[in-house]
């Protein structure tokens, strides 16, 4: 069995099967396939086997032809999906498979379930805010004796947040609705509520990286649980509602991504060292309970110290000898 | 012109006012015409107009044309003398000078000035008396030979270097000019003003320019000089780290000192200390801090940062925070955590900062150490070291520790740092 669809901007308007061959496309009303555009002839192309027995689709002399994508085509094998234009109509022509049918269970239902109440939105919405709230309430600083108006900061970040996500979830919707992702502002919504709970996560996985590690793993330790997190964020919002077949692609993208993100880092650190920025360190974490984490001896510190200073002396020793040389 | 005709009248007429006495106005007189044409203005010229010069004053001690000045006049000559040269101006003429000998540490300099017509001063053999009446002569800001008059206090208590403690107001360019004594023989030597202080005026004692006029003569390339200047501040390190580092670390005579209630043996007497406790009521939280410098060297544009030491110990207790909250505190109000400056490579003072940062077991407490280094360019083996220690051991007291060392190696470093850490103990904060 073949169908054959009539698109109009990239949407089907009509379907048609077709389980004899060969089939005809083209104006005249005695055609299998009957296309009322002004630009296709009566009788335009002919949908059958050749002689090793493929499916193709072959221009029976027509006034505009048959195109593949820009070109101008005589025939064209259908071997997969294929897209295609008789004149200005736009068409797809697809095997389709008399299999047994595929079971879908009912929970997958939920996945393609389009249409939620505005109790969704609400919970979804509700998620999200308590996300920021407990990224809030986690750190020190809110906790802080100079911390004077803890409660009127809280709703205000509160407030903040219920403002924020929503205008967030709607830009997101728009972007990805130009894309061309069936999406709906729910999805967005529910999307954005998980990412704002990765930053209490992120919050608490650097905390505890702090004390597993010590502190001179720690940066690196922040670094990559940033990364992480922001990775998973940027796969998170790539994948939204993305039919399955195109996960790969969708990686590949959050991968682009990612990359020219640490190709941005990567430069501004080197710009950094070449300008002399230090790389300053002077967080402390508060303890977890009476434990302080893991600690180095001072000597062993020290030697590192060390291990620095003679790489800046090798530093300025060619310093030196440039300027001798100069 | 007119302001400055104006300025210039209105200063001559305060002189009489502050002087009283007819005497001692005459033998000032008597002192300002003899002493005149013995006194020069040494002028650092360069070769080309992107350099800096610089001006200062300088004086006549031998029949042979030797002249004092101060290290930091002639400092630009040491640095690159292919590219500077010295001059020496007195009475309208202007001759050129040699550098012979130099000692930074105390900011003297020895010049040979030939065809000079000018007689040599006496250098005084004893400390004049304190409260001593004493005259300084120099050359303020280029303007002309100025005299200005003063009282010897005798030797500033603190610092590492003898600075005899004056007070006159001297001048820019009044540097390197001869402190005379009522019989008009050489006390000592003018050498700087203290910072921001409005007639407190410091001086080198007339004993430190001995040993230098005994030393032979410097062969006058760039190595060698440079090698020279590598050596004082070498030995420089080596006296401050048995005067200064070595008391710091073992602790010195065992006494100690307290910050609220956390303490730490005392740094030796020829650090400039102060102490500061700051309530904060609202919030349950009491610091108190405890600081000390000290200088070693004069402050050399041409030598760059070198020669301080400079530690601040600071305690935080809280009443009130919880656990949390306290940390939160000190984030927000994190005392002594001052940033080291970014510093570019390319400038050739100092290297970029090398840094690094641990949770560090010391003593009786866990620190988080965050280190930051400096090399110097010119001067090898000797580095600019930034520590700033927090411990994190108590749930409601906290301590900071700065320690900043400028021009110092790593074994100074790693010496002070060490016992300074291991020396600080917390009692208990509530």
């Amino acid at each position: 069995m073949i169908a054959i669809r009539l698109l109009r901007d990239g949407a089907v308007v009509r379907e048609a099967i077709v389980d004899r061959l060969p089939a005809t496309l083209g104006r005249g009303p005695q055609c299998d396939f009957v296309l009322a555009d002004p630009s296709v002839s009566r009788l335009h192309a002919r949908l059958e086997r050749d002689a090793e027995g493929r499916l193709v689709l072959v221009d029976v002399g027509s006034v505009n032809g048959l195109h593949a994508g820009p070109t101008r085509v005589s025939q064209l094998s259908v071997d997969a999906t294929v897209h295609c234009r008789l004149g200005a109509a736009e068409i797809e022509i697809e095997k389709v498979s008399d299999d047994a049918t595929v079971e879908v269970r009912p929970e997958l239902w939920h996945r393609y379930e389009q249409r939620r109440s505005l109790g969704h939105h609400a919970l979804y919405l509700g998620l999200g805010v308590l996300g920021f709230a407990l990224r809030q309430v986690l750190d020190p600083g809110f906790w802080s004796p100079w911390q004077r108006s803890r409660a009127s900061e809280l709703v205000g970040s509160l407030v903040g947040a219920l403002v924020l996500l929503p205008v967030l979830a709607f830009l997101l919707f728009v972007a990805l609705k130009a894309a061309g992702r069936p999406v709906r502002v729910a999805d967005t919504l529910r999307a954005l509520a998980r990412l704002a709970w990765l930053m209490p996560l992120w919050f608490l996985l650097v905390t505890a990286a702090d004390y597993a590690l010590g502190a001179g793993a720690q940066a690196t330790a922040t670094a990559l649980i940033t990364w992480a997190v922001a990775l998973g964020a940027i796969v998170h919002a790539a994948t939204l509602r993305r039919p399955g077949r195109r996960r790969g692609f969708a990686l590949a993208w959050a991968a682009a991504v990612t990359a020219l993100w640490a190709g941005g880092q990567l430069a501004t650190a080197m710009g950094q060292r070449r300008m002399g920025v230090p790389q300053n360190d002077y967080a402390v974490r508060p303890p977890l309970g009476g434990f302080t984490g893991r600690a180095t001896d001072l000597d062993r510190y020290l030697e590192r110290v060390r291990a620095r200073s003679s790489e800046a002396a090798a530093a300025v020793e060619e310093v030196r000898r440039s300027q001798d040389g100069g | 012109m007119l302001l400055r005709r104006l300025v210039f009248s209105a200063l001559t007429a305060l002189l009489p006012h502050s002087l009283g006495a007819q005497e001692a106005r005459q033998a000032t007189d008597r002192t300002y015409d003899r002493i005149k044409p013995s006194v020069l203005t040494i002028q650092v010229h360069s070769g080309d107009a992107e350099a800096r010069g610089s001006l200062g004053s300088g004086y006549v001690v031998s029949e042979d044309g030797r002249v004092v000045t101060n290290y930091h006049v002639v400092g630009a000559f040491v640095d690159e003398p292919g590219r500077y040269s010295v001059r020496a101006r007195t009475g309208g003429l202007e001759h050129p000078a040699r550098l012979l000998t130099f000692d930074l540490v105390n900011d003297l300099a020895v010049l040979q000035v030939d065809g000079l017509k000018a007689p040599p001063l006496a250098l005084a053999r004893d400390v004049p008396p304190l409260g001593s009446a004493i005259v300084s002569f120099g050359n303020p800001q280029g303007l002309g030979l100025s005299l200005i008059e003063g009282i010897f206090n005798g030797f500033a208590e603190k610092g590492f270097v003898d600075r005899m403690l004056l007070s006159m107001p001297l001048n820019a360019g009044m540097s390197g000019g001869p402190i005379l004594n009522q019989r008009a023989e050489v006390v000592g030597t003018n050498v700087s003003v203290m910072w921001l202080q409005n007639s407190l005026s410091f001086g080198v004692p007339v004993s430190k320019l001995l040993a230098l006029l005994e030393a032979p003569p410097l062969e006058l390339t760039r190595d060698a000089l440079r090698q020279e200047t590598h050596r004082q501040l070498l030995a420089l390190e080596q006296d401050a780290v048995s005067r200064v580092i070595a008391p710091l670390a073992s602790g010195g005579d065992g006494a100690r000192t307290t910050v609220g209630p956390a303490e730490l043996f005392r740094p030796p007497g020829l650090f400039d200390c102060w102490n500061n406790v700051q309530v904060f009521k609202d919030e349950g939280i009491t610091k108190t801090s405890y600081g000390c410098n000290l200088q070693f060297t004069p402050s050399a544009e041409s030598l760059g940062p070198v020669g301080s030491v400079e530690l601040l110990v600071e305690h935080f207790g809280s009443t009130r925070a919880g656990r949390w909250g306290f940390y939160g505190a000190l984030s927000e109000h994190p005392g002594s955590h001052h940033g080291v400056e970014p510093r570019d490579p390319r400038n050739g003072v100092l290297s970029a900062p090398e840094c690094v940062a641990d949770r560090v077991r010391a003593g009786s407490l866990t620190w988080k150490i965050h280190t930051c280094l400096n090399a110097f360019v010119k001067h090898p083996g000797l580095f600019n070291f930034d520590l700033v220690a927090t411990s994190v051991s108590q749930p409601d007291a906290a301590v900071f520790v700065g320690l900043h060392l400028r021009g110092f190696g790593f074994a100074s470093f790693a010496s002070a740092s060490r016992g300074l850490l291991t020396g600080i103990r917390l009692g208990e904060s509530r």
